[in-house]
């Protein structure tokens, strides 16, 4: 009788840490339909002005990436990301691009970096610094670039790459980003709604 | 005698020396030139590694414009050099774009390596899948295999070179033979 019931106990205990974490996909990153979390949590916008993420949701959605100026891999996915992003924030899609990189380990991310990147790319979507790494924390983001396409309702519903090759956008087979932009706009569920790509890990602040 | 001939015949014939190769044609030049860099799948990997005759296999993934990466590699080559063969096998795969395998090439002389190491030759998503589901794609990241090819260990980020004899150790379960 003692053994089941320090049986159940220890069932009961699992089950109660494994519904605390399902939110965590991959290491620790969100889970498909899991809420957007740091939602109100205000950032530098390239502009001065402190944004967040509730600030500028879309009628349909939200896309948030989290990338920077340093990663060569953020590097080459750039324009793509500044192409996408001004693009679908036109079609009612919330876009904020996030910087969580500590500046200290490459000065190009810091904030001014941002400024100067955002003009020479043409971004019209916020450009935001997360000051203390935070953001990029409560996502679980772990590289940058990585994606998270959110619906209306701030559920996450596409998480990963912008596409299948950083090396040579001609070449791009995979248009994952988009296509999950496109499905989710004409009122469809994403298909492919987690991708991988290799990137630079983000340079997370000590913990605050 | 015979695969010593062989490989100094593929050595000339190929000059190592900045020549790309497929992993197929690893089994005929396995003793190379350190300087050897094969293009490889992630089919053709986990073969790698579970043909590897060592008890155990430490796998990187490292890019030469990640400074992480560049701060444990030559640790991790401190630690191959350490144990037998017979207990570690090492396995570098950089994960650098293909116009930039010369500065791959360039940092992997500099560490003196004895072994042949890898680039990825595939899509990100197919390859980092099969690897591990659980890894993002960030880098640097490291794998532990036993002897049969299954994933005993795996983690993101850089580790000094007393935490991989740690966990290398704990997995081996032998002191390092010097």
């Amino acid at each position: 009788m003692k053994v089941s019931r320090i049986m159940a106990a220890s069932l009961l205990i699992i089950t109660l840490l494994a519904t605390v974490f399902q939110t965590t996909g991959f290491a620790g990153g969100l889970k498909i339909g899991a809420p957007m979390p740091a939602a109100d949590v205000k950032m530098k916008n390239i502009n001065g002005e402190m944004v967040s993420i509730d600030d500028i949701k879309g009628k349909l959605g939200t896309a948030v990436i989290f990338s920077c100026n340093s990663c060569p891999w953020s590097v080459a996915w750039e324009e793509r990301i500044t192409e996408i992003g001004n693009s679908y924030m036109g079609k009612g899609v919330g876009v904020i691009q996030i910087n969580s990189n500590d500046p200290v380990v490459n000065a190009i991310d810091a904030f001014a970096g941002n400024v100067k990147r955002a003009a020479k790319l043409g971004i019209k979507f916020s450009f935001v610094a997360d000051n203390t790494s935070n953001v990029a924390r409560a996502f679980g983001a772990e590289r940058t670039p990585e994606v998270f396409l959110f619906n209306s309702e701030n559920t996450l519903i596409y998480h990963g790459a912008v596409d299948d090759n950083a090396q040579d956008a001609a070449a791009v087979k995979g248009h994952f980003f988009i296509e999950a932009l496109d499905e989710h706009c004409a009122g469809k569920r994403v298909s492919l709604a987690e991708t991988k790509a290799m990137g630079c890990s983000i340079k997370f602040r000590a913990g605050s | 005698m015979a695969r010593i001939l062989l490989s100094v015949m593929a050595a000339i014939v190929f000059g190592i020396n900045g020549v790309t190769l497929t992993a197929s044609d690893e089994e005929g030049i396995k003793f190379a030139q350190s300087d050897s860099l094969l293009a490889v799948d992630s089919q053709q990997l986990l073969k790698i590694i579970r043909d590897s005759k060592s008890e155990l296999t430490l796998l990187n993934f490292w890019a030469t414009w990640c400074k992480p990466c560049l701060d444990e590699f030559p640790d991790i080559v401190t630690l191959s050099r350490e144990y037998k063969s017979d207990d570690l096998s090492v396995i570098f795969v950089s994960a650098d774009f293909e116009n930039n395998l010369p500065a791959v090439r360039q940092f992997i002389n500099k560490q003196q390596l004895t072994y042949v190491t890898y680039y990825k030759s595939e899509s990100d998503n197919i390859f980092i899948n099969a690897l591990n589901p659980e890894w993002s794609g960030a880098l640097p990241a490291t794998f532990i295999y036993d002897a049969t090819g299954r994933l005993l260990d795996f983690w993101v980020g850089k580790r000094t070179l007393e935490e991989l004899k740690k966990v290398v150790g704990k997995y081996l379960n032998v002191t390092p033979k010097l």
